[in-house]
């Protein structure tokens, strides 16, 4: 017998009075997973949390956690524990006693208390920390208290909202590193709400992309990148050039479009013709300047500017149909994007194999 | 000339003058109040000498002794009533939403700006109406101006627990749910010391309201329920002698060492634990 995920959402729904705020959903987390809701603010995922953690009621469905219906289980006795987004250390008590709190009120002995909470200390490297209090830590340094604090509970689901916004960029890059070696450690599902799709691409092993209360797209990071399921998944991760394409027909499993600045061409598509809108994506760092050899696509170009970022550039090119491509250039040596002027014409060419044809 | 900061202008002997003046029309009347507690006279217009006679002959004042009693156990009991009601209302106020809600809030602050004298009045005409009985044994006699004190105390308490919740972080509170607390844990252990400061400010202004009332309770005592804001004035209206102000030297400084009790309470200073 295969055992349940770990969450499952049954045809969840949240509606605030007349503004929905999660659409009917299904949703099933895996066990182990370090699963990333991603999406702008306002798209239902930190009410998915907190309907999790039990701080908001589902308007229909079910959330199972580990196959056991969640509707009547009030937030204090979930085994789920949440790290808050202004982390929430209580600030009248030491940090040894905000770790502790969870185990003080469930009436845990104080020796067992004592052991695990400089065990849990231990674990976020905050040894010998126990007596501070929150006003004397650093920002980084209350993060690490509140995970401390929600994994000494030894809970099977950890929420991470927002885990790194409120940290500068230097700490962010530490805690990602940490956060992820903590997961592999304590072998806890983590789920993390989150906005910046860099950190959930780095972080996580499975990632929602959230829009308007709906999910558009569950997959690992790299089929997310390279594989969206819609323009805008593929717009919203990364960044991506898009022709509009028109379908003229389907053959062997391929699909037969008009892209008007590089005529006919096939693209492997798989399932129901799409309906609707169509549109031809490509990566700005799978476009090559110059032309191609067989297997690629060429198109021609006027450069319009040139963004440099030190370690790479951004060529912006418009078409001759009038689209605006963005052309990575990595900067291996000093003078890798030297020869390119505003206003010159360019060729630009892409593999076949990495393009992709998205509805929407 | 120099720029000068904000804190400069303390160095203005214009300002400095001025700051002066505030302090004389402060306080100079209860320095005089003091000093003249220790007057040698029975008329008390001019010093005539330093004598501590006159506090020796009020603590034996067994009048005056007997409303101080009575003072000192109706602040207590208004204070700690009215701590508990007000703190309660302000928790519920700041946590549920029920009907009426926004009447019943501007109701609340009602006691604060009702005039004293009307408020007196209504009150004494309210515990004749429900028949409140009088002549009872001490300190059960007392009943009528507790209740009173707490009807005018609580408000204030309200107000000031009410601007500490202002700031609380409703996540504080969740957080203390999510680790397993029940809602009566989270009270305990993460509200209240939240609110600590609110409450203990709250109980003082509420015991120095109530110490030193006269309006309110000179409608709602009797002949036997003698407060000693009460008696003072009675004593006073026999003349002012040096007695009179021995017994407000004497109140004055149970109303200083509660601040600085409470200021104590505050900010206990930071031990290791």
């Amino acid at each position: 017998m295969t055992r349940p995920p770990i969450i499952r959402f049954e045809s969840i729904a949240k509606s605030f009075g007349d503004t929905v705020a999660v659409e009917p959903l299904d949703l099933d987390i895996p066990r182990n997973a370090f699963f990333a809701l991603l999406g702008p603010s306002g798209c239902g995922k930190t009410t998915l949390l907190r309907m999790l953690a039990g701080f908001e009621t589902p308007s229909t469905g079910r959330i199972l956690i580990d196959g056991e219906d969640m509707a009547r289980v009030p937030p204090n006795r979930r085994p789920v524990n949440m790290v808050f987004q202004s982390y929430a250390v209580f600030p009248h008590m030491s940090v040894a006693q905000n770790v502790g709190y969870g185990l003080m009120v469930t009436g845990t002995s104080k020796p067992e208390i004592a052991r695990r909470v400089e065990e849990a200390l231990a674990m976020v490297r905050l040894a010998g920390f126990g007596r501070r209090r929150p006003d004397q830590l650093s920002g980084g340094q209350r993060q690490r208290v509140a995970l401390a604090r929600a994994l000494v509970k030894r809970p099977k689901l950890l929420l991470l909202d927002e885990p790194l916004s409120a940290l500068d960029r230097k700490l962010r890059e530490d805690m990602q590193l940490e956060l992820v070696r903590l997961q592999h450690e304590v072998g806890i599902t983590f789920l993390m709400v989150t906005h910046d799709q860099e950190e959930a691409l780095s972080m996580a092993t499975d990632i929602a992309v959230m829009h308007e209360g709906r999910v558009l797209q569950v997959a690992p990071p790299r089929d997310l990148y390279e594989h969206p399921a819609c323009r805008r998944v593929a717009d919203f991760i990364g960044s991506m050039n898009l022709l509009p394409a028109r379908l003229r027909g389907m053959a062997d499993g391929c699909a037969q479009v008009e892209v008007e600045e590089l005529g006919a061409i096939a693209l492997p598509w798989q399932g129901e013709p799409p309906q609707g809108g169509l549109s031809l994506g490509v990566r700005p760092e799978k476009l090559q300047l110059g032309e191609g050899g067989p297997g690629t696509a060429t198109l021609e170009g006027r450069i319009e500017q040139i963004a440099y970022f030190g370690d790479y550039s951004h060529l912006f090119v418009r078409s001759p149909a009038g689209q605006r491509l963005t052309v990575l250039v990595n900067n291996v040596t000093r003078r890798a994007d030297a020869g390119f002027e505003p206003h010159q014409v360019c060729r630009l060419h892409f593999a076949l194999e990495d393009a992709m044809l998205l509805p929407g | 000339m120099a720029e000068r900061g904000p804190l400069d202008y303390g160095r203005r002997w214009s300002l400095r003058l001025w700051l002066a003046a505030t302090l004389v029309f402060l306080y100079a009347p209860i320095a005089i109040l003091v000093a003249f507690s220790f007057n040698d006279s029975k008329r008390n217009i001019v010093w005539r000498g330093f004598t501590t006679d006159y506090y020796v002959k009020a603590w034996h004042n067994a009048a005056l002794i007997e409303a101080f009693g009575n003072t000192l156990v109706i602040a207590v009991l208004a204070t700690v009533l009215s701590t508990v009601i007000g703190t309660l209302l302000a928790i519920g106020l700041w946590r549920f939403r029920f009907p009426g809600k926004a009447a019943f809030d501007a109701a609340v602050a009602l006691p604060i700006v009702i005039p004293e004298i009307s408020f007196g009045v209504a009150l004494l005409v309210f515990f004749n109406r429900i028949g409140m009985p009088t002549g009872l044994p001490w300190p059960l006699n007392l009943a009528p101006i507790v209740a009173s004190h707490v009807a005018f105390c609580f408000p204030f308490v309200t107000v000031v627990v009410r601007a500490r919740l202002a700031g609380f972080d409703r996540s504080f509170e969740e957080a203390s749910r999510d680790l397993g607390a029940s809602e009566w844990q989270t009270l305990r252990h993460v509200l209240l010391p939240w609110l600590k400061p609110g409450i203990v400010a709250g109980a003082l202004l509420a015991m120095t309201l109530s110490l030193d009332d006269f309006v309110i309770t000179f409608f709602t005592s009797g002949p036997d329920t003698v407060t000693f804001p009460v008696k003072i004035y009675s004593m006073v209206r026999f003349g002012a002698t040096p007695e009179v102000n021995a017994a407000s030297t004497a109140l004055i400084l149970v109303t200083v060492l509660l601040t600085v009790l409470a200021m104590r309470l505050q900010n206990p200073a930071r031990k290791p634990s």
